[in-house]
C-alpha cells in the first residue's frame, strides 16, 4: 500500500471550543488551518472575505442537517402535523443563521452522491424561497394537533442552538406549545439515543461515512435502532426499498434513490434543510491551492504545505 | 461582591463582628448634649435606632440616587411586556430571520444572508439591534432583566428565610439541631460555589426536579438560595449564641415563655438590623451568581433570556456588534452597583459608629 | 501541635468524603445520564452499550460504583468518560497553568488591596479615600466573565496591545508567559482588589477607636507608628483568613471562566468542559482537589494566628 508522504514535519492540533478565537488566529496568521468542522462566525466573515479572499473558499461537502420526528407518539404520529412543519420551515432562515454556509435542500441525500436530490423537486415549497404558510396552517387544522405540548431537542454549540431556537419558534407559530431542551454537544447524541427517552422531535446531522446513498437513507431504516433512528421510523415500503436498492450499483438506480428520498419527504419522516459547506481557510503561510479539502475527509493533512 | 463567586466568605463574618445589633438604648444625635437620663425629672428624648438610621439614610443623597436608579431599572424590566407589545411589536422569543426593516428609507434585512444581524437602530423597533435569530435585543434585554431580577429576588428570599431559621435553630437550641445543621452548613460553605452551582445547574436543567421542569426559573433560584444559606446562617448562629446568654432572654425564660416564643419575640427583633444589612448584600450576590450560571449555560435555559445568557450570546459578535454583549453587561453592572451603594448606605445608617472620624 | 495536625487531617478526610458523595449523588439523580452511552459513542448498538456498561461497572449498585471510582482516583487510574484521558494525569499537566494564573494574580491583588485600603483609611473622607472607594465598589459590581470579555475586546482586539488567547509555559519564554497572562491576571485581581480594600478599610476604621490605639497615641507614638505597629497587623488577620480561603478555591479551579475566555489550558477549563459533558470523574477529582486546598489553607491560617498571637491555642 502506498502511503502518501506529507510535506509538513510537524502538525500541532490545538483543540479550542471558542470558534471566534480560532478564526481570528487564522486570520492573523497565528494559526495555519481553520478546523472546517466549525462554522466561521458571521461576525468575522466580512473581514475574512475582504482581507483573506485569496485563502478562503467555501467547499461543499456531503453532509445533511435535519430535524427528525418521533412518530410513535403525539403530536408527530400524525402525518398532517409533520407535513405542516415542513411546509412552514423557511430554509433560507436556517441558512442565514449558519452564516450562509448552507446549501438549502429538503432532501437527505446530498447532491454530491448518486441520488442526491434536486431542490426543485421539493414537494412543499422551493427551498430557496419563502415557505407556504397557508398550506401549513391548513394542515395544522386538519391534524387537530393545535395546542399540543412539544419538547424539541438540540445541541448547545453555535449555530445548532440558534437553529433549535428558530425551529421551536416555527412550531410555536404553527400553534404547538413548543419548548426547547438544549443538550451539551458532547453528550447530545447519546442522550437522544437513549431508549428510555422517546423524544418527540429533535435535531440531527449526518456527515457521510462513505459515498453511497444508503449511508444516509439507513438513518431511517426500521432496524437502525434508537441510536440512529431517533424517531423510531419503521415504514415497510421504505425498509424493503432500502434493501433492494442497496444490492444494486448506486449509479444505475440513482433515480430510484432520489424517488425514495422524495417518498420519505412526502411522509415527512424528517425535515432536512440543507447540506453544509465547509470553509477552506488557511493562513498566508500555506499554499492554498495545494491543500486538499476532500468532500469525505475534509482537511487532508498530508497535502498541507508551506509556500 | 464576588470575584469568582467564592470569596466573600470572610465578609459575612466581618459583618457579624461589626454588627450593630446590640444598640438598644439611648443614642444621641450629633451635636446634642448628653445628659444623665436618671436625673430627677429629666427625660431626654430617646430616639430609637431605627428612626436614627432612617434620619441618616435620608441625608445620604448618593444612596438615595442609586435607590432611584435601581427602582427605575426594576420598573423598566417589569414593563417588558408593555414594551414588547406596544413599542417593539415583537415578542422576546419571536424569530425574524428573513424579515426586513425600514431604516432611514432603505429596506434592510434584519439578518443578512451572511448571518450578520443589524446593529442598534435607536428607534422603536430593534432599538439595540437584532441577534442572529432576528430577535429584538432591547425586548430581550428587558425580559432578561425581569428573569434575572426575579431569580435574584426569589433566591434572596430563600437565603434570608432559611438562613435565619437555620441560624436560630443552631444558635438557640444547640445540641442536636446544631450537630446536624452546622456540619451541613460547613460542607456547603467549603464546597466551591462554582462547582456546586454549575453542577447542580447542569444536572437540574436536564432532568428537572420532581414536578418542576428543567427550564423553570425556580431551579436557578433554588440553587442560588441553597449555595448562599451558610453566608447568612453562620453569622446569625453566632449572634444568636451571644444573645441567648443575655439577661432579657433569661428573664423571658423565667417568665415561662416557650422556646419558640422567645426566639420570635425576643431574639429575632434583635437580629433585624443584621438581617437588614444582609438583604442587599445577598441580593447582589444572587444576581451575580445567576448571571454567572446563565453565562455558563447552567442557569436560565434557552430560549429564555437573562442578562447572563445575553452576554454569553453576544460574545460571538463582540467584534462587529459590541452592543450585543456590552449593553446587557452595563445593565447588570448598574443594577448590582445600585444595590451595593444602597446596601452600604443602609449599613452606615444602622452603624452607631457611623460618625467616626480618624482624629488620633 | 501533633494533635492539631492529626485532628485537621481527620476533618480533611471527612470533608473530602462528604464532597465526593455529594458530587456523585448529584449526577446519579439525572434521569438521562448514562455514561456507558457516552463512552460507547454515537453509533453504538444496544449490545455495545451493555458491554461497555458491564466493563466499567455501571450496572453495579451505586455504592459499589462509588467505591470503585474512588479507588481508581487514588491509584491514579481513573479516566474520564468523554475523551478517555487519565484524569489525574490531566490535572497534573494542567495544574501549572492554573498556578501561573492564580499565584501572580493573588499577589497583585493582595498588595494592591492592602495599599489602597490603608491609604483610604488613613485619609478617611478625603479625595483619595473617596475615589478609591468608588473604584472599589465598581470593581465589586462587575462579574468576572464580563470583565474578562471586555478586557479581551478592548485590549486584545480593538487595541492590539495584548495577544488574544493562549498560554506560553514559563520555562519556554518568561516574557511571553507574562505577556499572555497579563490580561487574565488583571481580570481576576480587579474584583478582589475592590472587595478586599473595602473590608480592610472598614476593619482599620473600627480599630482606630479601640483603647489600645488611644493608649499608644497617649504614649507619644506618631500616627504612622501606631498604624504600622499595631493597627495594620490586627486588621490584616481577618484578611489573611479570607485570602487563604479564596486562594485555595482558585487553586482548585474556580477561575474557570477566566481560563475559558482566555483559552488557558488549566484545571478550571477542564472542569468546565467536564461539567458541560456530565463527565463525572474530572468533576469529582476537581471538587476533592479544591476541598483539599481549603483544608490545607485553613490549617495554615490557624497556625499563623497561633504564632502571631500567643493567646491563641491551636484547636483541632
Amino acid at each position: 500500500m502506498i502511503v502518501p508522504r506529507g510535506y509538513a514535519d510537524k502538525i500541532v492540533y490545538s483543540v479550542n471550543s471558542n470558534v471566534t478565537a480560532n478564526a481570528e488566529q487564522v486570520l492573523n496568521n497565528q494559526a495555519d488551518v481553520f478546523d472546517p468542522g466549525d462554522t466561521l462566525p458571521a461576525s468575522l466573515l466580512q473581514q475574512v472575505k475582504s482581507q483573506a479572499s485569496d485563502r478562503y473558499k467555501p467547499v461543499p461537502t456531503n453532509s445533511t442537517f435535519y430535524f427528525w420526528f418521533g412518530i410513535t407518539q403525539k403530536p408527530f404520529n400524525n402525518l398532517a402535523a409533520r407535513q405542516a412543519v415542513l411546509a412552514a420551515l423557511d430554509l433560507r432562515a436556517l441558512s442565514r443563521i449558519d452564516s450562509g454556509f448552507l446549501e438549502e435542500d429538503c432532501h437527505l441525500i446530498p447532491p454530491g452522491i448518486d441520488g442526491g436530490g434536486d431542490p426543485a423537486t421539493c414537494p412543499y415549497h422551493n427551498p430557496n424561497s419563502a415557505p407556504n404558510m397557508t398550506k401549513a396552517k391548513q394542515l395544522m387544522q386538519q391534524s387537530g394537533m393545535i395546542g399540543q405540548p412539544v419538547t424539541v431537542y438540540g445541541e448547545d454549540r453555535a449555530p445548532r442552538r440558534q437553529w433549535l431556537d428558530y425551529f421551536t419558534s416555527v412550531l410555536n407559530s404553527l400553534g404547538f406549545k413548543a419548548t426547547e431542551k438544549v443538550v451539551n454537544s458532547g453528550v447530545y447524541f447519546t442522550t437522544i439515543g437513549a431508549p428510555t427517552l422517546k423524544p418527540q422531535v429533535g435535531w440531527g446531522d449526518w456527515v457521510q461515512d462513505f459515498p453511497h446513498p444508503w449511508d444516509f437513507m439507513q438513518l431511517f431504516a426500521g432496524n437502525a435502532g434508537s441510536s440512529l433512528n431517533y424517531g423510531y421510523v419503521d415504514d415497510p415500503h421504505y425498509n424493503s426499498a432500502l434493501n433492494t436498492l442497496f444490492q444494486k450499483d448506486p449509479k444505475s438506480v440513482a433515480s430510484q434513490w432520489a424517488a425514495l428520498d422524495n417518498y420519505a419527504v412526502g411522509k415527512a419522516y424528517y425535515a432536512a434543510y440543507g447540506h453544509e459547506q465547509f470553509p477552506k481557510f488557511y493562513s498566508n503561510r500555506l499554499n492554498f491551492s495545494a491543500g486538499v479539502m476532500s468532500v469525505e475527509y475534509q482537511t487532508d493533512m498530508t497535502s498541507l504545505q508551506l509556500k | 461582591m464576588i470575584p469568582e463567586p467564592d470569596s466573600g466568605h470572610g465578609q459575612a463574618e466581618l459583618v457579624a463582628g461589626a454588627s450593630p445589633g446590640g444598640t438598644a438604648g439611648i443614642v444621641t444625635a450629633p451635636g446634642q448634649q448628653v445628659t444623665d437620663p436618671w436625673a430627677e425629672g429629666r427625660h431626654p428624648p430617646a430616639i430609637g435606632p431605627w428612626k436614627l438610621a432612617a434620619r441618616r439614610l435620608r441625608r445620604n443623597y448618593v444612596a438615595q440616587a442609586f435607590l432611584v436608579l435601581f427602582l427605575m431599572i426594576v420598573v423598566a424590566c417589569l414593563l417588558a411586556p408593555f414594551y414588547a407589545s406596544h413599542i417593539a411589536h415583537i415578542g422576546p422569543n419571536t424569530n425574524n430571520v428573513t424579515g426586513t426593516i425600514n431604516i432611514g428609507g432603505k429596506t434592510t434585512d434584519v439578518v443578512s444572508t451572511d448571518g450578520v444581524p443589524i446593529g442598534p437602530t435607536f428607534s422603536s423597533r430593534y432599538f439595540f439591534g437584532a441577534d442572529s435569530n432576528g430577535r429584538d435585543l432591547a425586548v430581550r434585554l428587558l425580559y432578561g432583566g425581569r428573569t434575572s431580577l426575579i431569580i435574584g429576588g426569589i433566591g434572596t428570599v430563600i437565603i434570608i428565610f432559611f438562613g435565619t431559621l437555620v441560624g436560630l435553630l443552631c444558635g438557640y437550641f444547640r445540641g442536636v439541631p446544631d450537630m446536624i445543621l452546622r456540619p451541613l452548613m460547613e460542607l456547603i460553605w467549603s464546597f466551591p460555589v462554582v462547582i456546586l452551582g454549575v453542577a447542580l445547574g447542569t444536572a437540574l436543567a436536564l432532568g428537572g426536579i420532581g414536578p418542576v421542569k428543567g427550564n423553570s426559573l425556580y431551579i436557578p433560584a433554588f440553587i442560588i438560595g441553597v449555595v448562599f444559606i451558610p453566608y447568612l446562617g453562620k453569622p446569625i448562629r453566632g449572634e444568636v449564641l451571644r444573645l441567648r446568654e443575655q439577661d432579657f432572654v433569661e428573664a423571658a425564660r423565667v417568665q415561662g415563655m416557650g422556646s419558640w416564643r422567645i426566639m420570635l419575640s425576643e431574639i429575632l427583633p434583635n437580629l433585624m438590623s443584621m438581617i437588614t444589612v444582609f438583604v442587599p448584600m445577598m441580593l447582589a450576590y444572587a444576581i451575580l451568581l445567576e448571571a454567572y450560571l446563565s453565562f455558563l449555560g447552567a442557569g436560565v435555559q434557552a430560549p429564555n433570556a437573562s442578562w447572563g445568557t445575553l452576554i454569553s450570546d453576544g460574545l460571538a459578535y463582540i467584534q462587529t456588534t459590541p452592543t450585543y454583549s456590552l449593553v446587557p453587561g452595563a445593565m447588570l453592572v448598574l443594577t448590582v452597583l445600585s444595590i451595593n451603594v444602597v446596601g452600604d448606605g443602609i449599613r452606615d445608617a444602622l452603624d452607631p459608629r457611623a460618625q467616626v472620624r480618624v482624629r488620633t | 501541635m501533633a494533635r492539631f495536625i492529626v485532628r485537621r487531617m481527620a476533618s480533611a478526610i471527612l470533608l473530602l468524603f462528604a464532597v465526593s458523595i455529594v458530587v456523585f449523588g448529584i449526577f446519579e439523580v439525572i434521569p438521562s445520564y448514562n455514561p456507558a452511552r457516552a463512552i460507547a459513542g454515537r453509533n453504538a448498538t444496544q449490545t455495545t452499550v451493555d458491554e461497555v456498561s458491564h466493563k466499567f461497572g455501571f450496572d453495579k449498585p451505586v455504592w459499589v460504583q462509588y467505591g470503585k471510582t474512588m479507588e481508581l482516583i487514588f491509584t491514579g487510574q481513573v479516566i474520564d468518560y468523554n475523551d478517555n484521558l487519565n484524569v489525574d494525569a490531566q490535572f497534573a499537566q494542567r495544574f501549572p497553568v492554573t498556578v501561573s494564573l492564580v499565584v501572580p494574580a493573588a499577589l497583585i491583588w493582595l498588595v494592591v488591596a492592602v495599599l489602597l485600603g490603608s491609604i483610604s483609611a488613613l485619609r478617611v473622607g478625603g479625595l483619595a479615600d473617596r475615589s478609591i472607594m468608588v473604584a472599589a465598589i465598581l470593581g465589586v459590581s462587575i462579574p468576572v466573565f464580563l470583565l474578562a470579555a471586555v478586557l479581551l475586546y478592548f485590549f486584545a482586539f480593538k487595541l492590539p496591545w495584548f495577544p488574544n488567547t493562549g498560554y506560553v509555559p514559563l520555562p519556554e519564554n518568561p516574557a511571553q508567559w507574562a505577556y499572555h497572562l497579563f490580561l487574565p491576571w488583571i481580570s481576576i485581581a480587579i474584583l478582589s482588589i475592590g472587595f478586599y480594600s473595602r473590608v480592610l478599610r472598614s476593619n482599620l476604621l473600627d480599630m482606630v477607636n479601640e483603647d489600645f490605639v488611644r493608649t499608644a497615641r497617649a504614649k507619644g507614638l506618631t500616627r504612622r507608628q501606631v498604624f504600622n505597629r499595631h493597627v495594620l497587623r490586627n486588621s490584616l488577620m481577618p484578611i489573611v483568613t479570607m485570602f487563604g480561603l479564596d486562594f485555595a478555591v482558585l487553586l482548585g479551579g474556580a477561575a474557570l471562566v477566566t481560563e475559558t475566555v482566555f483559552n488557558l489550558p488549566g484545571i478550571g477549563q477542564y472542569e468546565a468542559q467536564a461539567i458541560g459533558n456530565l463527565d463525572v470523574p474530572p468533576i469529582l477529582v476537581g471538587a476533592m482537589f479544591t476541598a483539599f486546598f481549603v483544608v490545607l489553607f485553613s490549617a495554615l491560617n490557624d497556625i499563623v494566628y497561633a504564632l502571631l498571637d500567643p493567646r491563641v491555642r491551636l484547636t483541632g
